[in-house]
């Protein structure tokens, strides 16, 4: 049973470990086990009783996790809709800004992202009918920002095939 | 009270306690009394975790290497709202099953 237990993050079993267990050895079996599985993912998954340092790699990763499926994504709509391929240009050219701008909506998306990540993580944690997303001004400025960026690249986006490339 | 899938449990708990501190298990034995069933190890704290949290129960200092819990005044007021609430469920559904 004592294995079990350790699957409970570090800071649950500094509070109820030890009486954890000692419930556990009361009723042992294979119910138990399952019951104490259970409470452990359920441990996990609730913001206070988790590991937030945890869940905050866990947002990071899936931000940067996305960067390269967008790109690709971006460059497939390039493909099929015949546009200049300007999300490539960049990597052969030595312009720094140019580069920026091209990757600015990646930047954008991975940052919204975090938002909507800590509206998922939210929904796991059981709130029943009372699912809210948390905008608190961190996540705000992390929407401005993103918004900025996105409109960055569409302006460079429609300046580069409409309107500097006409004639 | 929202406590996912810890309501039935954390209502026991919270009913186990109304007559004063008690440990985890006392309060496992509690809800067996209650529900005819004992509860897992990991439903129970989970559930008295999520008290906590919740500022509804409290742990008092440890005796003999044991932690006692009890109602704190947020958790008495939300028991005694929740019993109003289902009382009021035992009562209509015992009128409409008493009715022809």
């Amino acid at each position: 049973m004592s294995r079990l237990v350790k699957l409970y993050p570090p800071d649950w079993r500094r509070r109820y470990g030890e009486e954890l267990e000692e419930a556990a050895a009361a009723s042992p079996g294979w119910r138990t086990r399952i019951d104490l599985v259970r409470g452990a993912i359920d441990a996990w998954t609730r913001s206070r009783g988790g590991n937030q340092v945890t869940d905050r790699l866990t947002k990071v990763a899936a931000a940067l996790m996305l960067l390269p499926l967008l790109f690709l994504i971006m460059n497939l709509v390039n493909e099929i809709t015949g546009s200049e391929r300007i999300l490539l240009e960049p990597f052969f050219a030595s312009r720094i800004g140019e580069i920026a701008v091209v990757f600015s909506p990646f930047v954008a998306l991975a940052l919204v992202t975090f938002p909507s990540l800590t509206f998922a993580i939210d929904r796991q944690q059981g709130q029943g009918l009372s699912v809210s997303l948390r905008l608190g001004r961190f996540q705000l400025l992390v929407l401005a920002v993103a918004a900025v960026t996105a409109i960055a690249f569409l302006g460079y986006a429609f300046l580069e095939n409409f309107v500097l490339r006409v004639g | 009270m929202e406590l996912g899938r810890f309501s039935e449990v954390g209502l026991l708990i919270m009913v186990g306690l109304a007559d004063g501190p008690k440990h985890g298990y006392a309060l496992m034995e509690e809800v067996e009394g209650l529900r005819g069933s004992r509860p897992g190890p990991g439903t129970l704290y989970g559930a008295i975790a999520r008290l906590e949290d919740a500022d509804l129960i409290e742990a008092l200092p440890e005796q003999d290497r044991r932690r006692p819990y009890r109602l704190t005044r947020n958790g008495r007021a939300a028991l005694a709202a929740e019993l109003a609430s289902l009382d009021r469920v035992v009562t209509t559904g015992r009128t409409r099953l008493a009715a022809p």
